[in-house]
């Protein structure tokens, strides 16, 4: 039997992994086929300063590694960087981390199953046994497809032998690279005069130091794969951010020593520079200078790099596999990702998946570009990681039991996304092909996102309604909507929403909210259903009164708001009438908390109407900043407004600065008049009666202090329309968001409206809004 | 993930020590900062010193510099699983550089 996500709660992995087992998987992930195989590539641009460019590789890691130690130790599950993404930042942001990161180890995997391709058909073809009937870059390809597999079977069997495995590539992978340095240092103090050849050092340039520390940049994360296994470490609080600090301290410098004794204790035996030397025979060339000054060099170096090879094939298939389990887990790729196999524990189609992407990319792609991008997506994926730090801290922070926090936050993050992102940039200078691979890659995961993930996210994030009653079959309408909290208070805001709808002959929507507490799962709110069902006939009844199409449902949320925006969303609400108390004690809000999450994230008209509002109203007073809101605020007061006293007014208000000119004055009155008079709006014809019966009018004042002056004139009326803008937030939050100044000045009741915004500007504001966004209590 | 997800799988702490605690850094300040500016010395000597004697030395003070950081935020997971706080580490440390 196989666990699944959906059956019996969430899926968790066995703790097996202790401190040195995790601190090897990182360290064996990290000395892989990137010391191996790059050193002597990375020899070219860099020179003898490719020493320089391993430590300031090291400086950019360690910043990163503290994030990762930061997190890792307080949301230590499987997925990582990818599901730390998902919690900072905005949804889309999570899947397409999770899907670059998959995509990154899977190559990454590619690369070094056809690195070890490579090493074994040179050490059969060094032995005469190579097979004459096939190529030896065939031979190499068919290689890494057999080392692939076996590893994915290894994978497959489960973490204790993982690790064991794992243990003893690494170690013995330790031990060449020592018997390496030890004969490399030996070969340098024999020959004093073997220093000189570091001298010119940074023979590229900068230039040249910044490409050889992007192509050498993926043999630094594999501290990543640490976090990946962040749900199978014991004691993870502890464990995770020493070992990811203990192998970059093993790591940095051997790398440092390898680049040393490299350049320094080869003898190329012409005037050639060593450096040089290393770049011609590049993937080739630790094992060619390893064949000049060490006993067995070649062969104990080619021995080396299919250890290295394939411990770090192992780890890149586990980290792939757990990304993807994750993913699958939170309903961004198929949930069969997410089965642990009953027997081993271990998720097997996950597995397979990446073992197929691995073969795959192994077999079929260009494998040079495509391991840049992948170093592209490692940083563009770490730069993400290092925003999510910012955001996790300030929303969760005083949430989460950290094992590690750290220092100097959010500057050091800050200095490290500027770093990350300098060096991502820089890398398409290297490889502009790389940077095709990872934008294409991206595209394809937005449209992943878009048409399969975003649907299966939303329909397990969005709240369960649990009753719903509609008259059988509804066109397309007009539909207005009343969150209902108490039938009794919500008449008023039924009777507004009913004169909304029936001009249109519009639709009522009811909406009842079953409150659920947080610690409790929603559909342990379904008790509450019965609670509810008196208000929900209640508030029915009312309804019916105004004999207009109506709908009642109600929905169970831990937050009102998020009821409210998931019922705009469904139903394609066009205005949501809410009640307000009149003022707002709670600190940070400006409306109250339901009220200000629905004007952030309903894309719809918001009207909030302060509860003493007595409707039809006979004075009503309208400020208008100009043609557009008077438009807008304008049909809405002429369906609040009490038209059977002659007396009744309905009073325009436009103010302007007092420098303005008399004709400025009355080119904006005139502008206001036309707006009204044009046709489009709901009740465009009963306005034109109201202007030419002289209830409509239209007045200009000139002030210097806006909503002193409007206050001053609520003394003169039963009701105040405030339209109030959501576009420009910059403004509101600078300025002084004017109209929730002048409601709290009113003397007569208020009715704010909030108009929908454009879909793109609306998904910008919700955007920044997420980052601006308060711990939740 | 949501916080409530974070919760049920009982990753955040208790809710009622929400809010109670304040979230300091146990890494000590003046000795990061110290070791920070060693490394970044150590990477400037090396590419000055084109091969010479300054580069050997920017090498030993990068690793010697890179090694006392990773200390550093050893120590720091130490203090932090005890439950210490920034202050009190960082007061300890001046305690005992006084001493």
């Amino acid at each position: 039997m196989t666990q699944h996500a959906t059956e019996g709660g969430p899926v968790h992995l066995a703790r097996n992994l202790g401190l040195f087992d995790i601190t090897m998987v990182g360290v064996g992930a990290m000395i892989g086929a990137g010391i191996f195989v790059l050193t002597g590539i990375a020899a070219g641009p860099a020179g003898p300063a490719l020493i320089l460019a391993f430590a300031l590789n090291g400086v950019v890691t360690f910043v990163t590694a503290m994030v990762y130690a930061e997190l890792g130790s307080a949301i230590p599950e499987a997925g990582g960087g990818y599901l730390w993404i998902k919690q900072g930042l905005p949804a889309w942001n999570g899947f397409l981390a999770g899907w670059m990161s998959w995509f990154a180890h899977a190559v990454a995997g590619s690369l070094y199953a056809l690195g070890f391709g490579a090493y074994l058909a040179s050490v059969l073809a060094g032995f005469g046994l190579a097979p004459s009937w096939i190529s030896e870059e065939h031979l190499a390809k068919a290689m890494a497809v057999g080392v692939a597999l076996i590893f994915v079977g290894i994978n497959f069997k489960g973490v204790s032998e993982t690790g064991k495995i794992g243990n003893i590539v690494t170690l013995a992978k330790i031990l060449i690279l020592a018997i390496f340095i030890v004969s490399g240092m030996a070969a340098i103090f024999r020959h004093p005069t073997y220093l000189d050849k570091f001298t010119p050092f940074a023979t590229g340039g900068i230039a040249g130091v910044l490409t050889a520390m992007g192509l050498t940049f993926i043999a630094f994360e594999g501290y990543e794969i640490i976090v990946q296994a962040g749900e199978e470490v014991r004691d993870p609080k502890k464990n995770i951010p020493r070992a990811i600090f203990l192998s970059l301290a093993i790591v940095v410098p051997i790398y440092m020593l390898v680049a040393f004794t490299a350049i320094g204790a080869v003898n190329p035996g012409t005037n050639q520079p060593t450096w040089q030397w290393l770049a011609e025979h590049a993937e080739l060339g630790l094992a060619e200078a390893a064949r000049q000054f060490m006993p067995f060099g070649a062969t104990l170096l080619l021995i080396g790099g299919l250890f290295s090879t394939m411990s770090a094939l192992n780890a890149t298939t586990f980290s792939s596999t757990r990304v993807s389990f994750a993913m699958g887990r939170d309903r961004n790729l198929p949930e069969m990702f997410a089965r642990i196999h009953e027997r081993t524990h271990t998720p097997y189609l996950a597995l397979a998946a990446s073992g197929t992407l691995i073969i795959f990319m192994a077999v079929a792609i260009p494998i040079a570009d495509v391991a840049a991008a992948a170093d592209v997506m490692f940083l563009l994926l770490f730069l993400q990681v290092n925003i999510a730090v910012i955001v996790i801290r300030k929303r969760y922070g005083d949430k989460l039991d950290y094992g590690f926090v750290m220092p100097f936050h959010p500057v050091l993050p800050a200095i490290n996304i500027g770093m990350i992102a300098f060096l991502a940039l820089f890398m398409f200078h290297f490889s502009t092909v790389a940077w095709f691979f990872v934008v294409g890659w991206i595209m394809a995961g937005f449209l992943l996102h878009r048409f399969y993930a975003f649907p299966r996210e939303r329909e397990a994030a969005v709240t369960p309604v649990v009753l719903h009653e509609k008259p059988a079959a509804l066109p397309e309408q007009f539909r207005v909507m009343v969150p209902v909290a108490n039938p009794n208070s919500a008449q008023r805001m039924i009777d507004i929403a009913a004169r909304m709808a029936q001009p249109v002959n519009g639709q009522l929507v009811l909406l009842h909210i079953g409150k659920v507490p947080p610690q409790t799962p929603l559909a342990g709110g379904r008790r509450s259903l019965e609670r509810i069902r008196p208000a929900v006939e209640q508030s029915a009844e009312v309804a019916n009164k105004f004999e207009l199409d109506s709908e009642s449902l109600v929905r169970l949320a831990h937050e009102p708001w998020r009821a409210i925006v998931d019922t705009v969303e469904d139903h394609k609400i066009d205005f949501v009438v809410m009640g307000w108390k009149g003022r707002t004690l709670a600190p940070q809000t400006m409306i109250g908390r339901n009220v200000d999450k629905v004007l952030k994230y309903a894309n719809c008209n918001v009207l909030v109407v302060q509860q003493k509002a007595t409707i039809p109203a006979r004075r009503i007073l309208i400020p208008v900043v100009g043609p557009g809101s008077a438009a807008l605020l304008v049909p809405i007061a002429r369906l609040l407004f009490d038209e059977s006293d002659a007396e009744s007014r309905l009073t325009v208000l436009h103010i302007v600065p007092p420098k303005s000119s008399d004709a400025h004055r009355d080119a904006r009155m005139e502008r206001i008049a036309q707006a009204l008079q044009q046709p489009g709006s709901f009740n465009t014809q009963d306005i034109q009666t109201l202007l030419e019966k002289g209830q409509i009018e239209l007045k200009s004042t000139k002030s210097k202090d806006i909503v002193r002056s409007i206050a001053t004139r609520t003394r003169d009326a039963d009701l105040l329309i405030l339209g109030s803008s959501r576009a420009n937030w910059f403004k509101r939050t600078i300025v002084g968001r004017k109209p929730y100044r002048i409601a709290r000045r009113s003397t007569c009741p208020v009715i704010m409206v909030s108009p929908k915004t454009l879909g793109v500007r609306f998904s910008m504001q919700t955007f920044f809004h997420f980052f601006r966004e308060e711990p939740e209590r | 993930m949501s916080l409530e997800d974070l919760e049920r799988t009982g990753i955040t702490l208790p809710r009622d020590k929400w809010g109670k605690r304040k979230l300091n850094s146990t890494v000590n300040r003046p000795l990061f900062l110290a070791a920070a500016a060693g490394a970044i010395a150590g990477g400037i000597l090396m590419y000055w010193g084109n091969g010479g004697v300054a580069t050997w030395v920017g090498a030993m003070l990068f690793l010697v510099s890179f090694f006392a950081a990773v200390a550093i935020a050893l120590r720091a997971v130490a203090a932090q699983c005890r439950g210490a706080t920034g202050n009190q580490t960082a007061d300890a440390s001046q305690r005992a550089s006084r001493s």
